[in-house]
This record gives structure tokens, sequence and C-alpha cells, in this order.
């Protein structure tokens, strides 16, 4: 399948250099007139402000990376883009680490800035991840919230409902 | 235990582990099961885990499949029960 060769996904216990990624993601533009990309960086602090020590991603087996190739393959068949790139860590990261980094090209701006918007409100609520925040008081589980709902619900989707539970 | 039962292992995930153990075993008839079925069993055996998964978007996974309450268990499947997801 064409669109799934233009489509790198990977999961990954190393570092994300997201200037790296998006240079060489750039740098393979086969006359795209558009690259658009994000980088989700681990905060150093909660939402109620407690400092985060480390964040770890727990994964299952390939139903994660499954998970991810599902939704990258849904941003090709609705935003018509040509190519995509989805990182994404996985086990122990550090506050100020890259977790997630997210490119697409097309052809114009707008499908590649949708298609990266699409991407990370799927991927927060319906890739295969879990989310443990470990904190000097202790861990806890961080799960989507009632705004990461919200962003999803904007894209009325149908297909991709066996990863969200929702 | 009957010729016509097994015992299923059920792999928890996230939170669930926590709360339940990396894994737990469930005595099922092979004459069952549904996912909605092998629900109720595991539900009957921990509580912590009834209350867990009452929560909606807990999701059953059989044989690297995330599936509906209607899927059929059979001998052998690998199972796993996934509390609500978030990467990003």
């Amino acid at each position: 399948m064409p669109e799934q060769s233009r489509s790198i996904v990977l999961l990954t216990d190393d570092f994300i250099d997201p200037a790296t990624a998006l240079r060489n993601f750039t740098d393979a533009s086969g006359g795209d007139g558009a690259v658009v990309s994000f980088t989700g960086i681990m905060r150093a602090t909660a939402g109620d402000g407690t400092p985060i020590l480390s964040l770890t991603l727990e994964t299952y087996r390939d139903v994660t990376l499954a998970s991810m190739q599902a939704i990258a393959r849904d941003a090709h068949e609705r935003f018509g883009i040509s190519r995509s790139a989805v990182i994404h860590r996985k086990g122990k990261i550090a506050p100020g680490e890259a977790i997630v980094f997210v490119a697409t090209a097309s052809a114009h701006r707008r499908a590649a800035f949708e298609a990266a918007d699409y991407l990370m409100d799927r991927l927060k609520t319906q890739a295969v991840f879990w989310k443990k925040e470990e904190t000097a008081q202790g861990n806890r589980w961080i799960e989507p919230t009632e705004g990461d709902g919200q962003d999803l619900a904007r894209w009325d989707i149908e297909n991709g409902k066996k990863y969200a539970g929702n | 235990m009957p010729d016509s039962s097994f015992h299923q292992t059920i792999e928890l995930c996230g939170r669930l582990a926590d709360l339940a153990g990396r894994e737990i075993s469930v005595e099922i008839d092979a004459a069952c099961c549904t996912v909605a079925e092998l629900k109720t069993i595991v539900a009957r055996n921990s509580s912590v885990l009834a209350q867990a998964m009452a929560n909606r978007r807990v999701r059953f996974c059989v044989n690297d499949q995330i599936v509906g309450e209607e899927t059929t268990i059979n001998k052998g499947d690998r199972i796993a029960i996934f509390p609500p997801v978030s990467g990003g």
C-alpha cells in the first residue's frame, strides 16, 4: 500500500532528537509544499504544580505500535497528506525530554496542519500507552483529560473506535 | 475442576497491575465464554477490578486485538485488560 510506505511509525526506548527527526523528514520532501511538525515534551511539573521526577510510558506487546499505525493510516486517508512520521517514546522519560514527535507533509499547508493536529489528538486518547508520573509524593497514573476528549470530539471520528473506548 | 473448565491467565496493564498484580488467573467454563461473561467472572473474583472495570473505557485485548464484549474466549487465548489509554 503506497500510503503505508510513506508513513514512518516508530516506538523507541531511545532519546528522540526532534531537530534531527524534522531535518530528516524535510530532506525527504518529494516536492511537497508544506511540512508541519509537533514535539511533545515532558513537563517538569504536574497540573497542580507538583514537580515530576520522571514519567514511565507502559506499552503492550505489538498492540501499541499497531494502534499508532492505525492512527497514521487514518490521517493519510482523511487528509490526503503525502507523508507522515510518528515517533513515540516508551519506558522511563526525564523532564525536558521529547515524548512524541509528529510530522506531516502535503502539497499545501492546510492538510499538513490538520493532519498533525488530528494525529496528536488521537495519540493522546487512543494510542495504547499508560503513563505514570513519579513524584516525591508517590506515583500516579495519568489518563486522558476532559479537554483531551473535547479535542478528539472535534474530529467526529467514526473509524478507529476500536482504540477509543469512547 | 470439571473437565469442561480451564484456568485462564489474564494480564493486567497500567494501573490495573498496581491494583491487583501483573496477572490473575480465573477458572472459566469451556462452554462459556464471551468477554462480557469473563468480565463478570473477573469482577466476582476481585472487587478492586470490579470497581476499575466499571469505567466504560476499560477494554479487553484478546490475542493482541482490542475486542468488544461479544467476542468469544477460547482456551489458549492471550488476554489482557487495558485501563483507559493515553499517549502523547
